[in-house]
């Protein structure tokens, strides 16, 4: 499980909690996130988003 | 047309949002959502513009970059002041470019180095200058200073004048009041940062103008005109917000004993208290933007070419979300908050934002014992940028910066 964070807002995405507000399950991992998907807090797509070393 | 025209008519017409101290900003704001209103018109310098209210609707609106794009705003009332190629004044792919290429320096982690680095330093630079005074104006004396030369230090550009500067900043957000001042300011302000774009590119140092000198778009450096873009903005939106949410932050707090002695006692507190400070004194009250094709929110037409406010205030103090939204209350839960905004164009400096506020909050209740107002609790100012201007306390002593580590 790893956390991904928006390089834009700092929005961070982890893999273990998921993000249940937007429709995403925990333990979903990144890989299985649509592409479609965008950061809650600003909108970025997933490109905007790295590894997060926190 | 009719009904357009009646939807129209402006609430309040006593008061013009762009440039009224609006004192009585949240009780009005409490009676529009009481009648159950959630678009309504309002004056602002003159013309109408459409004031969103309810917190799920500000949220969604920063969303919709189609129906309230930010640069038709910016390009119409700060392009001048700062140029066309300022951040706030794109949109879509440019924006998120070039957003990109400093939004990296505001990220959470890499504000937490700041702190010891930066901001701590300065604060306390900031309070050994009260030398003897034991009563003075902590806005002009600690809250503006701060942000103001935080922000010149990051950028790598010297101390150098204060009330110069205090001028810079002031002019450039203000446009629409005094144009032929502030063009006066943007050709100072590039003056001065002229020479140190030019040096950095050559030798680059650990600062935002050098990351800026050195970054790529695309194969090509930026600009010099790109470069005082970013540099337009960042010298007054990082100075000119902070200050004044931690003006009214400290009125609060000196302003409630019960509050303050808390604070002193349990440091773990400071942050929640900063976090519902923004909430409720977040600067940024109303956010504007300019629609191009118009839409409808709950009913309400906003027609083509409009403006729009943001709720940013209205929504912090909305009762559906934030219950009993008046009180300071540091457990609430505050998520969602509207205070940075939220979209593509979210806050860059948020995060910054946060740090500043915690670390003056901590150094002023740990260096200054007996620290109070000298005068009355005051009432926030201004329904565009909102916040405490002048905030005259006493205090009965400052302790060294090392010495009061030593006790701690």
């Amino acid at each position: 499980m790893t956390v991904w964070q928006c390089m834009s807002c700092g929005f961070t995405y982890d893999e273990a909690a998921g993000d249940p507000d937007h429709g995403i399950a925990p333990g979903t991992r990144w890989a299985d996130i649509p592409d479609d998907w965008t950061c809650p807090e600003c909108g970025m797509d997933k490109a905007s988003f790295e590894m997060a070393e926190l | 047309m009719g009904e357009v025209a009646e939807q129209a008519k402006p609430m309040f017409p006593d008061v013009d949002f762009g440039t009224g101290e609006v004192p009585d900003f949240h009780e009005r704001m409490d009676r529009l959502r009481a009648e159950g209103r959630r678009v309504v018109p309002v004056l602002y310098y003159g013309e109408t513009a459409w004031l969103i209210l309810r917190h799920e609707d500000v949220r969604r609106a920063y969303r919709d970059g189609e129906a309230f794009p930010c640069g038709e705003a910016y390009l119409r009332h700060s392009s001048p002041a700062m140029g066309d190629k300022m951040l706030l004044c794109l949109d879509g792919e440019e924006h998120r470019v070039k957003r990109l290429l400093i939004s990296r320096e505001f990220l959470p982690q890499k504000v937490q180095e700041y702190v010891g680095r930066l901001i701590r330093p300065l604060a306390d630079e900031l309070i050994d200058v009260f030398g003897e005074r034991r009563e003075l104006d902590l806005v002009e004396n600690f809250t503006r200073p701060l942000p103001m030369y935080l922000t010149t230090r990051l950028l790598g550009l010297p101390d150098g004048d204060g009330k110069q500067l205090v001028e810079w900043i002031e002019a450039l957000f203000t446009y629409a009041l005094n144009p032929e001042r502030t063009l006066r300011a943007r050709e100072e302000v590039s003056e001065f940062l002229l020479p140190f774009i030019h040096e950095r590119r050559r030798e680059p140092r650990d600062d935002l103008i050098s990351l800026l000198a050195t970054s790529k778009v695309e194969g090509q450096h930026l600009s010099d005109e790109d470069i005082l873009c970013f540099a337009r903005l960042l010298f007054p939106a990082g100075s000119d917000t902070t200050f004044l949410t931690m003006g009214s932050m400290m009125n609060a707090v000196l302003g409630d004993p019960a509050l303050r002695q808390r604070l002193i006692d349990e440091p773990d507190l400071r942050p929640r208290a900063v976090e519902e400070s923004l909430r409720m004194f977040g600067t940024i009250a109303l956010q504007n933007r300019y629609t191009v094709s118009g839409c409808e929110m709950h009913g309400v037409r906003i027609p083509p070419h409009s403006w729009v406010l943001f709720g940013n205030a209205p929504g912090n103090y909305d009762p559906d979300v934030y219950p009993d939204p008046h009180r300071f209350d540091m457990d609430r839960n505050l998520k969602g908050m509207v205070t940075f905004g939220g979209g593509p164009h979210v806050c860059i400096g948020a995060h910054l934002a946060r740090v500043t506020l915690t670390v003056g909050l901590s150094r002023l209740l740990d260096r200054l014992p007996g620290l109070r107002l000298a005068g009355p609790v005051q009432t926030p100012l201004g329904a565009i940028m909102r916040g405490v201007r002048h905030l005259p306390v006493a205090f009965d002593a400052i302790l060294p910066a090392s010495a009061e580590e030593a006790v701690a």
